[in-house]
């Protein structure tokens, strides 16, 4: 085929942020430790500057370019501005951190900002390949990031699992794409919805490779039986780290989803409905369960982000309009109660002692109640209590499966939650019930993480009172 | 809105805004914390006098209603009313916190701006609870209401509170979560949350035994029905006297409160399926717990099951016009089983809520309940007797006092159903009077038990003011309970009509 | 000590009774406070035969009641007036109907044992055997325990060496395909 010159009108915010990636690499090269804010500020700039181009290029409906490889809608967009600011007030929250710990370098910027365009690259993909560019930009600049403490052999050694399980999961997805492309002859996601939708039985070669999609999909959304990378990077790498891996590809991970499976894939729904049913309910189950046997903070948010990503999968197997919508306010909502949750270990945490285990919570309402009051909202969120968001976000999804007739799976699903609540608790019963040991330190944070943890507290609790904006905003985007 | 000045928002609210403020006065000006909650709590039972005599009794219909959207995704609306079983549960609600915060002044010293603000926030969503009129606005309140218990029991209660506080959330979110099952289920048939709406909806027999079992679980953990009570002793003994006054004064009712406004009406047909399931359990109740009441050696034990035994009365009279409808074909005697079951409630509100006060008192001069530490205290504390042997004889259900109006209707349209149903009941009278007399033999009259008693000295006026709050509804619904059934009356006519016509007719399966 | 007041007591008992006999229980002094059906109308049958009271006095005469009456008095007088040691071998003699009698047919022993003591055990009973056992030990804190210690086994699942973790995924991918294929 003839090359075209693409529009690259609606891919300016990537094109931007790759000028920009560049362009801090090579400044921050110059600069030495005791200038690394510039490289801090720089990488701010870019995020707001990618989110205001973002907003600039957005357009009414979805515009295909780059031969129809690129895509820019407004799930797209919707999404990828929740990205940005997830992205910033990760860096925000990161700075004292990466500070006390001699991590503070040019690096986690730079690693961080080719995460974001992999996840931009993967959320406006419309082309399989894409994805996996994406993906692999995004999973590359992760795996650097968890290894970043060369001093700390935990993250070396949660560096080098989440390495070579992703390499598997990529390798296993790769598979599945080439067969896809073998059976349908295109790459193109449009294509594909058109060629499953034609062929009125699907031949083994294309259900092969739907179950190898599935598998790489699940690896990166961190879903049972593939979940196995997720408290052991969670756990290793530097708490910066964790709070950027276990919120922002989240979003991306919906967005593949949402394109693959249900863009892509979407008329095979009769066959993938029952594989996210069986990989839901592990993953709730998992998730609640295992939870309840952690000692350390990091770990047991891990495996309550696996049961997490169970309530999700519900949302999107349920294979309705409301059901994805659901997913993606879920998922919108839970990237903002993670963000809080890591980002209050990070408040505690100071230099030379992290604050992870759960011990260390011990007696907070004591030493400053109105944090300990943000991780009350932040855990009751998290396990479905009213008025929270958490709460709100499960209703939509419960609402989504018993709409397709599944009610025993939304039973399922709520007594998981209730299993699942009781660590939550625990957390607050540490908070408050428990008084402060003799040599707690107080509580000790810049200006600026204070008020936005504090935002950030407080948007759960908001969007809670209410809901209805942000839903009304992914059932607007939401249009398959 | 209907144009009329917003009382129930304010009750929502107000409590709320003012928890806040209290904390935030927590901060800044410490020696006024106390004073502020009271002032909150007086001024949130002034603005729910209006409801009581701007009250029209002449109607079924919900008053003082007020609607706006909210969620329109899910079609929810913010939507609150009263009608004559949820008012004056509203009115119990702003009268117990008052004393609550009263009951709480010296003896709370750590945290106390917390301690008010968290009974405060409490309050207003428990006059939420008891005044919305849209099913996803209940839910989120009733489950919200949790959180402040969560803490007040954790934080301020005794020894073994760990271990009662997560026992009473994990048990309690168990009920409720299956109904929210149901309540997601009947938005789905109907469109909208709205509860009128859904006593309105036509459902066939299976989705209705399902969504009755459904609520069942959740209200039955509440009010708490045997064998899922097993939550309130340790609840109430290990919570702070404050925080056992509000559960058994108003938390409790919430389930009774529950059966009348969601599973007698919307699926009226499995309810009198079920109704042998209710009406067994709720005799099991007051049998069986009436005997456990009467070996405990814990005051406060021993008042916690005594409050599950009289709420088994509640749910029995209110399942009992099925028993009715069925052995007679008519609905006479079914009106006085439900307002008997009302009347005890509120009753019992009082009774309990002055009980566990009077426990409150004796544990802060010695730091026990045990009833062996104790004996003789009429002799050095002869005020305070009086209290706890009114009180004490209210809770069986002496005639002239609240007890005995509640029980006595109850018995009578339990004669209608059936004699050996009442015959089961009336055990409550003489089980009653067992645990209670003996309680009072063994801790007031006698001989002093040993020095520490000698030593204790008589309540002082901030305990006998509150005693006497709970002593004067206690006597006035003893012997003139025509206001309070007055205002019952019409709604529970109409809801005991509604309850008896099938939905089963032209109901789409 | 008592006998005056006694005495005192006496005579007006016999003039008031006198008085009030005709109109309290013949003479519908109570109106129509007490109603009685006619065919269970008693006191109307006797009513047919009184005339005055001192007809009734002297009618006394001819009833049995006078005379047991009397007689209880003349061996009240007898026995603890006349003959004072006989009551005690009386009692002595019917021993067992003594006792019984002077414990008032152990009533309160039946009810300290029967109905309070019964009353205890049923309530130890529901309470250890129900409420402790059953209820809370076996099923709350039972189911509470049981996924605690499901919670312990799972979480060794997660054994930490990446082959295993690898292998768990070629398995799940297995099975899903297998379950494809065979679908």
């Amino acid at each position: 085929m003839s090359f075209e010159i693409p529009q690259f009108l609606p891919a300016v915010p990537e094109l931007f942020l790759l000028g920009m990636i560049c362009f801090i690499l090579v400044v921050d090269v110059f600069l030495s430790d005791a200038h690394r804010l510039v490289t801090y500020w720089l990488s701010l700039a870019t995020v707001a500057g990618t989110a205001w181009l973002t907003v600039a290029v957005a357009q009414q409906g979805s515009l295909l370019t780059f031969s129809g490889m690129f895509v820019n809608d407004a799930m797209g967009n919707v999404l990828k501005l929740f990205t940005y600011l997830v992205v910033a007030m990760v860096f925000i929250y990161s700075r004292d951190y990466l500070r006390d710990r001699g991590l503070f370098k040019g690096e986690f910027y730079v690693l961080g900002l080719t995460a974001l365009l992999g996840m931009m690259i993967m959320i406006s993909a419309h082309n399989m390949l894409v994805v996996y560019l994406g993906l692999e930009l995004n999973s590359l600049s992760l795996y650097a990031m968890v290894a970043l403490d060369r001093e700390s052999p935990v993250a070396s050694e949660a560096a080098m699992k989440y390495f070579v399980l992703g390499a598997i999961a990529s390798g296993i997805l790769l598979y599945g794409m080439s067969l896809l492309y073998g059976a349908s002859g295109t790459l193109d996601i449009t294509g594909l919805g058109v060629h499953i939708a034609a062929s009125p039985t699907s031949n083994i070669a294309t259900l092969f490779a739907l179950g190898f999609i599935i598998v790489g999909l699940c690896f990166k959304f961190g879903a049972v039986p593939f979940h196995m990378w997720v408290p052991d990077v969670y756990e290793g790498a530097p708490t910066s780290v964790t709070l950027f891996v276990g919120t922002a590809p989240e979003i991306a991970s919906f967005a593949l989803f949402m394109r693959l499976l249900v863009e892509g894939l979407g008329g095979l729904h009769v066959q993938w409905q029952p594989i996210l049913v069986v990989i839901s309910l592990l993953s709730m189950g998992i998730g609640s369960i295992v939870a309840i046997a952690q000692s350390n903070l990091k770990r047991m948010l891990a495996y309550s982000t696996i049961g997490h990503v169970g309530f999700i999968l519900l949302g999107i197997l349920s294979g309705t309009s409301a059901g994805y919508q659901a997913a993606m306010f879920y998922t919108l909502s839970y990237v903002v109660m993670a963000t809080c949750a890591f980002g209050m270990i990070i408040l505690l945490a100071r230099k030379g002692f992290e604050s992870e285990r759960l011990d260390d919570f011990k007696g907070l309402n004591e030493r400053s109640p109105w944090f300990a009051a943000m991780m009350l909202v932040v855990m009751f969120s998290l396990a479905g209590v009213p008025p929270f968001v958490g709460f709100f976000a499960k209703l939509y999804v419960l609402r989504s499966v018993i709409d397709v007739g599944l009610t025993w799976l939304a039973i399922a699903a709520v007594i998981f939650s209730i299993i699942g609540a009781f660590y939550y608790l625990r957390v607050v019963k540490l908070m408050y019930f428990d008084r402060a040991p003799a040599n707690a330190k107080s509580l000790k944070a810049e200006f600026d993480m204070r008020w936005l943890l504090s935002g950030n507290g407080l948007a759960i609790l908001l969007l809670g009172v209410m809901p209805g904006p942000l839903m009304a905003l992914c059932a607007r985007v939401i249009t398959f | 809105m209907t144009g009329h000045f917003p009382i129930l928002s304010l009750l929502l609210w107000l409590p709320i805004v003012g928890g806040l403020l209290v904390l935030v006065a927590g901060r800044v000006a410490p020696q006024t914390v106390r004073w502020l909650a009271l002032f909150v709590a007086v001024l949130s039972f002034a603005v729910s006098v209006p409801l009581w005599t701007q009250f029209d009794p002449t109607t079924a219909a919900m008053q003082f209603t007020e609607k706006l959207p909210w969620i329109s995704t899910f079609n929810v609306y913010y939507s609150l009313g009263v009608d004559g079983i949820a008012m004056p549960l509203i009115l119990l609600t702003t009268f117990i916190t008052v004393l609550v915060v009263i009951a709480g002044w010296e003896v709370i010293q750590y945290k106390t701006a917390q301690y008010m603000a968290a009974f405060l926030i409490l309050e207003g969503l428990m006059n939420g609870v008891f005044s919305a009129m849209d099913g996803m606005l209940f839910y989120v309140l009733w489950e919200a209401m949790l959180i402040p218990m969560f803490l007040i029991i954790g934080i301020w209660g005794g020894p073994r509170r760990v271990y009662a506080t997560i026992k009473f959330f994990l048990y309690t979110f168990l009920g409720s979560v299956l109904m929210l099952v149901a309540l997601i289920y009947l938005y789905l048939k109907a469109g909208s949350f709205d509860i009128l709406g859904f006593q309105q909806l036509q459902l066939g027999m299976q989705p209705q035994i399902f969504i009755f079992i459904a609520f069942l679980l959740a209200f039955a953990v509440k009010v708490p029905m045997w064998p899922v009570h097993t939550w309130l002793p340790d609840a109430h003994v290990e919570a702070p006297t404050g925080g056992s006054v509000i559960l058994a004064a108003i938390m409790l009712k919430m389930g009774g409160y529950g059966f009348l406004r969601f599973s007698l009406p919307i699926t009226p047909d499995a309810s009198h399926a079920l109704t042998w399931l209710v009406v067994g359990l709720s005799l099991t109740a007051i049998v069986y717990i009436g005997f456990v009441a009467v070996v405990q050696t814990d005051m406060k034990k021993l008042v916690a099951y005594s409050s599950v035994a009289h709420m088994g009365f509640v749910t029995l009279g209110f399942f009992l016009l099925f028993a009715i409808l069925e052995k007679t074909g008519g609905l006479s005697g079914t009106v006085m089983g439900v307002e008997g079951g009302m009347v005890q409630m509120i009753s019992h509100g009082f009774i309990s809520g002055a009980l566990f006060l009077c426990v409150g008192v004796l544990y802060d001069r010695l730091h026990t309940r045990d009833i062996g530490a104790y004996g003789g205290v009429i002799n050095v504390m002869p005020a305070f007797a009086f209290f706890m042997v009114l009180f004490a004889m209210a809770n069986c259900g002496l005639p002239g006092t609240s007890g005995f109006v509640g029980e006595w209707m109850v018995i009578l349209s339990a004669m209608r159903a059936n004699f050996w149903i009442a015959f089961l009941a009336a055990f409550t009278l003489f089980l009653g009077a067992a645990y209670s007399l003996w309680l009072v033999k063994r801790v007031i009259y006698g001989n002093i038990g040993n020095e520490h008693v000698r030593a204790m000295k008589d309540i002082n006026q901030r305990e006998m003011l509150v005693l006497g709050l709970c002593a004067v509804p206690v006597i006035l619904i003893g012997i003139w309970p025509a206001p309070l059934l007055d205002v019952l009356h019409a709604t529970v006519t109409n809801l005991v009509h509604q309850v008896a016509q099938t939905k089963l007719t032209g109901a789409i399966p | 000590m008592v006998t005056v007041p006694l005495i005192l007591l006496a005579i007006p008992s016999v003039i008031i009774g006198w008085i009030t006999v005709e109109p309290l229980l013949y003479g519908g002094w109570l109106g129509d406070a007490i109603h009685v059906a006619p065919a269970n109308d008693v006191l109307a049958k006797l009513g047919e035969e009184f005339g005055s009271p001192l007809h009734a006095v002297l009618d006394s005469f001819l009833h049995p009641t006078l005379y047991l009456a009397a007689a209880g008095a003349g061996l009240a007088w007898f026995l603890y007036i006349f003959r004072t040691d006989l009551p005690a071998k009386i009692a002595d003699r019917a021993k067992p109907l003594y006792l019984l009698l002077a414990n008032k047919f152990y009533f309160d022993e039946v009810f300290y044992f029967v109905f309070a003591g019964g009353t205890r055990a049923l309530g130890r009973l529901f309470w250890q055997v129900g409420d402790v056992t059953l209820i809370d030990t076996v099923a709350i804190n039972g189911t509470a325990n049981g996924i605690g210690r499901l919670a312990g086994f799972l979480r060794r699942g997660q054994s930490g060496y990446l082959y295993h973790y690898a292998f768990s995924m070629i398995i799940g991918l297995c099975i899903l395909l297998g379950w494809l294929i065979t679908r």
